[in-house]
């Protein structure tokens, strides 16, 4: 078990049991908070709307916002054992290593949200459809089964590359969050939004500065002209918003994975 | 076991705490750290169990650089500081859970030191006091058999018999591999416990000797009159003096809280007493 300090499948093992037993109040109260919830949120809207059924473009909408807030807040409170000196002590010196540790947040509060919550929302989605079914027989539910917007018929044939630049973009939409959990000991949601803002308008005043003052917006390359990337078309822009996206978020997780190991308490 | 060279430290925008530390201690022995607020005891256990990294210097802890904070160098270490925190389980879930990862986890040791503090497995951690909380923690850090235990005020919190208590255990589960660095303002506490002390002062050690070196060379004891010529250090106390001189008759017990005010009130107590 000693012999490898990096990473080790036994110690691995052994502290995501650890927080398991740590934790598992937290995550049952979570899973039935959530399905409880949404139970509760899903029946409100049908209620509203004289049990008339979701129309699948709504079933998407509902679970996009509700992924997209949920994601941000678990991501958000990753590393728990920051917020406070005390128990950021005690979680840097258990015998497992900083990639073991990285692992496990990454894992927790990304990867299973990403597999949980759509299987979770689609499962509830049908319970409450046939309990409410129950009660009110006029209520014509039916089953979903897609749970992301499907592509424009035109746009099939750039369906994968598509789904790559999503996934890109929801990947990043929770490593953002995750990232900043890792640096800020105190209110990191609050703060990650913070510096996410100061960014986003630097880097507007950048473009302003460049197209505005320095007049690029009249500058029109040719493509044949030597120039090594010039965005032509929906494809391009797929391609762009995947590959920059895929980049930002493993520059994101390596900075988190230093802050994690370079911690002092 | 523990070296430490040349090491500096600071907090950011703080001037330096360490300049040029330099300590080495050895396994089998109970160390007292002594200072006064703010010297920098708990600065340096953390530097010592790689929490707070050194500016320069070196630092090596049973072979490993501590800032690494490799599993093989944690699951040799265990901290025990002053403030901390349990989940709210129970102790044999928390024993379930953190039990494993130390090689030489004592299962029937942690079992006989509950037993010891009068505290039971089922029992719920968040529903203890403080001082039952400590006991736990005390216990497991005992039971997991590290080579190196450091303890930050650990006596902070406990009520008189479980000090007792806390001497006899911590003095009966130990072996000579292992080392026990305990930082405490509580000197009584552990006066009958250390076989070695250290006292930092304004980020310096000034004095690391072990108990019987300073019992040899010292005598402590209460006087009714101050015979200046002899004494080496002396504090009026109610009826009389407590007085340091020069050992001449054999061994006396080491009044700490003596020793350490007069070691930081700058008096060469060691080389006087050589004369």
């Amino acid at each position: 078990m000693q012999a490898n300090n990096i990473f080790s499948f036994t110690r691995f093992g052994m502290l995501f049991r650890q927080s398991l037993i740590h934790n598992y109040r937290m995550i049952l109260l979570s899973g039935i908070g959530f399905c409880g919830g949404l139970f509760i949120l899903l029946f409100l809207i049908q209620f509203g709307t004289d049990f008339r059924p979701l129309t699948l473009r709504n079933y998407e909408i509902l679970f996009m916002m509700l992924f997209s807030g949920l994601g941000i807040i678990c991501a958000g409170t990753a590393f728990p054992d920051f917020r406070r000196r005390e128990r950021a002590l005690n979680y840097l010196l258990i015998p497992a290593s900083p990639l073991e540790k990285f692992l496990l947040q990454f894992g927790n509060r990304v990867v299973l949200f990403v597999v949980i919550t759509p299987a979770l929302y689609w499962l509830v989605y049908n319970v409450e459809g046939n309990v409410i079914k129950i009660f009110y027989p006029h209520f014509s539910f039916e089953s979903q089964l897609y749970l992301f917007p499907r592509p424009h018929p035109d746009a099939e044939s750039l369906e994968g590359l598509i789904y790559t630049a999503v996934f890109s973009v929801i990947l990043l939409m929770l490593v953002i969050p995750f990232t900043g959990a890792s640096a800020f000991s105190r209110q990191p949601i609050i703060k990650t939004l913070f510096s996410l803002a100061t960014i986003f308008f630097f880097n507007l005043f950048v473009a302003y500065v460049m197209f505005k003052v320095l007049g690029l917006q009249h500058y029109h390359p040719d493509s044949s002209a030597g120039i090594l990337f010039v965005v032509h078309g929906a494809e391009d822009v797929f391609y762009v918003v995947a590959i920059s996206a895929m980049l930002m978020s493993i520059g994101l997780l390596t900075a988190a994975y230093f802050k994690l190991k370079e911690k002092e308490v | 076991m523990i070296h430490l060279k040349n090491v500096a430290f600071g907090y950011q925008g703080q001037p330096h705490l360490f300049k040029d530390l330099n300590l080495k201690l050895r396994s089998g022995s109970i160390t007292g750290l002594l200072g006064k607020n703010g010297a920098g005891k708990t600065s340096l256990l953390k530097l010592i169990a790689g929490l707070l990294f050194p500016i320069s210097g070196e630092l090596d802890v049973l072979a490993h650089e501590p800032r690494k904070r490799q599993p093989s160098f944690l699951s040799k270490v265990f901290f025990v500081p002053e403030e901390f925190h349990l989940s709210s389980i129970s102790i044999a879930r928390f024993v379930k859970a953190n039990g494993p990862f130390y090689p030489d986890f004592d299962h029937a040791l942690m079992e006989r030191l509950l037993t010891e503090f009068e505290l039971a497995g089922q029992q719920v951690i968040d529903k203890l006091s403080y001082g039952q909380k400590k006991k736990v923690l005390i216990s497991f850090s005992l039971a997991t058999r590290c080579r190196l235990m450091i303890l930050d005020e650990p006596t902070n919190g406990l009520d008189i018999p479980s000090k007792t208590i806390f001497r006899k255990i911590v003095a009966g589960a130990l072996d000579e591999h292992q080392l026990v660095l305990i930082s405490t303002h509580q000197v009584k506490d552990v006066e009958t416990l250390i076989d070695r002390i250290i006292i930092l002062d304004e980020g310096n050690v000034i004095m690391e000797k072990d108990m019987l070196e300073i019992s040899a060379q010292l005598q402590f004891k209460n006087s009714h009159v101050l015979d200046e010529d002899h004494v080496l250090y002396s504090e009026m106390v109610p009826g009389g003096y407590k007085v340091i001189t020069p050992q001449r008759n054999g061994d006396s017990s080491v009044d700490i809280e003596l020793l350490f005010n007069a070691v930081t009130k700058g008096n060469k107590i060691f080389s006087h007493a050589s004369k």
